[in-house]
């Protein structure tokens, strides 16, 4: 073989080689289909697993589905917090809490790290880490969040600020809501980020370029020309302390390869329930967009970049806590279809585009929400529990002994609590709800309708919740995972994490 | 792919009938894998990962323009107001379409009343109240305050009371207060005003 013949063939094997690079280059240009350039992610905020099957019974029947429920990759997400001081698990000063609060849920997610009750964004050692927006941001990538609740609240904060206390949030610094010299040993400087006020963290760290919700209060003058500053379309006005509207929104268009920087709060405080703006529809309120309009228009402004790097959005259904916390299923359950329909706009979205992942998951469980089986009555409403001594077999005897199951306690429980018992205050006995699969004249209330919803308590549990995922790499919620691990799984997605 | 098939193509052209050494064809060929080796590729290495951020430096820690707070300020609604002798008077905060004041009433060494919280349920994690002391020409001469922390201390007297349950009605955390009056200005406080610039629930 000569020299010449031996240098073409090398030529050729090179040009082969070549050829496929550049192959390989035009096709990450047009969008493999594994490239994520987007990630959209929701939050269920108190919404555990009774939550998700109690909105399914009540609006689609026993054999329908939630739009989150058809997302393909399902798992279950454990939610424990731990102590102040605590390490990491794994490490040997690691010091569990069961029972999270939305605070410390939210840091979990945010920066990969468990931490203590109240915190956002710090250790339970007291350090900062970033947040995923943060390092979304920092990477190139449009960032947005949206939440029901007051924006300076755990879960939206968690991912714009660092506090060592969530109830540091502004429009006053107040030494006692921002310090904590249990985790830190003695008061830090007001000059520490840390014990800053949350919305004054917000209105000047750019780390979200579209801010929607609620919490218009915590902001002040000083703020909105802050945000001006930074380029921010400002939605109504903190100076003048007026919110924005959902004709406001409306009006606001999406630029294409522009920042579209927009704050835009709703409400002084959390957004109205959706209950009461459909029976208010005359009311000031009635005029606050949903969390579906929100998520609508966030992915519209955020939308904007071709390329690789798109945009990183989370969006907080918060008042399906809030409501869990008041025991009022009916609010309860409209507030989860409502988070539904937010994620119908996320799923759409991501199927038209196919490079976006969606994760929608909850913080934490709250209030122990349970569906009782129909013409039945919860331990709380009975004279005592159940019988707990077996005669025949003294094996099964449990301490302390009942021989006899409790009757339904008429002083404890004067009927459902959203039909005969509505008038009595005391009253906490199962509320009824009609589904599809009801007759039509059965109504919310009555014991013929199918839904029996109870509550354990006004306060957060410790269950799992769920994690449904889409899209790219989104298989990796399946199974048993720690909330820290989300944080692992949008970082990769959006390259920003190792 | 075109280019293989281009070198393809000029390696056979330029093969020589005769066997005679092809220098300027190997030169050629030898310049072609140089060139192909070293053809800037836009976007080459798209299937490694991006480098990512170094997270220290993505925590936003700075905040230019922004005074640090030099301890818990003082409304200042409460410095313009000039309550009447004897009364005790709302002054106006960031808060006020979330709670009710009740009972208000001054003494020699106190502020006293119950505050009431009415737009949310959930747990209450901070509350804070403040007394403002006023002479008789209604100049605020100083101020204390009640708080409610997360681990349910209070400070400077009070705490909880039930709210009468009334049918249909939402039972709202209420809070009876009592905020001493500085000793020193005892003999010169006529008149109060109170304000909530701290309200968070969970």
């Amino acid at each position: 073989m000569n020299k010449s013949f031996r240098l073409a063939a090398a030529a050729v094997a090179l040009a082969s080689i070549v050829g496929a690079g550049m192959a390989g280059v035009a096709e990450a240009r047009r969008g493999n289909d594994r490239e994520i350039r987007n990630v959209i992610y929701l939050l269920g905020d108190g919404m555990g697993r009774t939550h998700v099957t109690a909105a399914r019974e009540r609006y689609y029947g026993a054999d329908g589905k939630l739009v989150m429920e058809t997302l393909p990759n399902v798992g279950q997400n454990r939610t424990y917090s731990v102590e102040p001081g605590s390490g990491q698990p794994g490490e040997p000063d690691f010091l569990p809490n069961y029972v999270t609060d939305s605070a410390s849920a939210a840091t979990a997610w945010t920066t990969g790290y468990k931490t203590y009750n109240a915190a956002l964004a710090v250790d339970a050692k007291g350090e900062s880490h970033a947040t995923v927006m943060e390092l979304a941001k920092k990477a190139g990538y449009r960032t947005g969040n949206v939440s029901t609740a007051e924006i300076t609240d755990a879960t939206p904060a968690g991912q714009m600020s660092h506090v060592l206390m969530r109830g540091c949030q502004g429009p006053d610094y107040s030494a006692k809501a921002c310090q904590n010299t249990e985790v830190t040993g003695k008061e830090l400087p007001t000059t520490d980020v840390r014990v800053t006020p949350v919305a004054d963290q917000i209105a000047r760290n750019g780390t979200a370029d579209v801010i929607m919700g609620g919490g218009l209060g915590r902001f002040d003058a000083a703020d909105e020309q802050a945000l001006k500053d930074q380029g921010y379309t400002v939605l109504g006005s903190p100076a003048a302390q007026r919110v924005a509207t959902q004709s406001d929104l409306n009006r606001v268009k999406a630029k294409k390869r522009q920042q579209n920087k927009v704050f835009a709060l709703y409400n002084k405080g959390n957004l109205t329930i959706e209950k009461s703006k459909r029976e208010n529809p005359s009311s000031a309120e009635a005029k606050e967009p949903t969390v579906a309009d929100m998520t609508r228009k966030s992915i519209e402004l955020l939308n904007t970049q071709k390329g690789k790097k798109g945009f990183y959005l989370q969006v907080e259904g918060a008042l399906i806590d809030k409501r869990s916390h008041a025991n009022d299923a009916a609010q309860t359950l409209e507030e989860t279809k409502a988070f539904d329909e937010a994620v119908r706009v996320a799923l759409d979205f991501a199927k038209k585009d196919k490079h976006t992942m969606v994760i929608v998951t909850a913080d934490h469980e709250c209030a122990g929400f349970n569906t009782i089986e129909k013409g039945t009555y919860t331990n709380a409403e009975a004279v005592t529990p159940p019988t707990n001594v077996d005669s025949g077999n003294t094996a099964n005897n449990s301490v302390p002994s009942r021989a006899k199951s409790g009757k339904l306690d008429p002083k404890r429980s004067s009927g459902i609590v959203n039909g005969d018992g509505i008038n009595d205050p005391a009253n906490f006995g199962p509320a009824t709800f009609r589904t599809p699969d009801d007759a039509a004249g059965v109504k919310d209330g009555s014991p013929e309708a199918s839904l029996w919803l109870s509550y354990l308590s006004g306060n957060h549990t410790g269950a799992d919740v769920p994690v449904y995922g889409y899209g790219p790499g989104s298989q990796k919620v399946a199974g048993s995972i720690e909330n820290t691990d989300l944080f692992d799984i949008v970082g990769q997605a959006l390259k920003v994490t190792r | 792919m075109r280019d293989a098939i281009g070198v393809a193509h000029v390696a056979h052209i330029t093969k020589d009938p005769m066997n005679h050494p092809p220098a300027r064809s190997s030169h050629f060929l030898s310049a072609l894998a140089v060139a192909l080796l070293t053809l800037p590729l836009a976007g080459c290495g798209a299937g490694e990962p991006d480098t990512p951020p170094e997270p220290s430096s993505a925590i936003a820690s700075n905040f230019p323009g922004l005074a640090a707070a030099s301890g818990d300020p003082t409304p200042s609604s409460m410095v313009t107001l000039n309550p009447a002798a004897g009364s005790v008077e709302q002054a106006a905060g960031p808060f006020d379409n979330r709670f009710t004041f009740k009972d208000l009433r001054l003494s020699r060494d106190a502020v006293r009343g119950t505050v009431t919280v009415t737009s949310d349920i959930s747990e209450l994690l901070e509350l804070q109240v403040v007394a403002g002391f006023h002479d008789s020409s209604g100049k605020l001469l100083g101020t204390a305050r009640f708080t409610h922390h997360l681990d349910g201390t209070h400070d400077h007297g009070g705490g909880e009371s039930e709210a009468a349950a009334t049918p249909g009605v939402e039972h709202f955390h209420s809070e009876e207060f009592t905020i001493k009056v500085p000793e020193e200005l005892r003999s010169r406080v006529v008149s109060a005003s109170v304000s909530v610039p701290v309200l968070v629930n969970e």
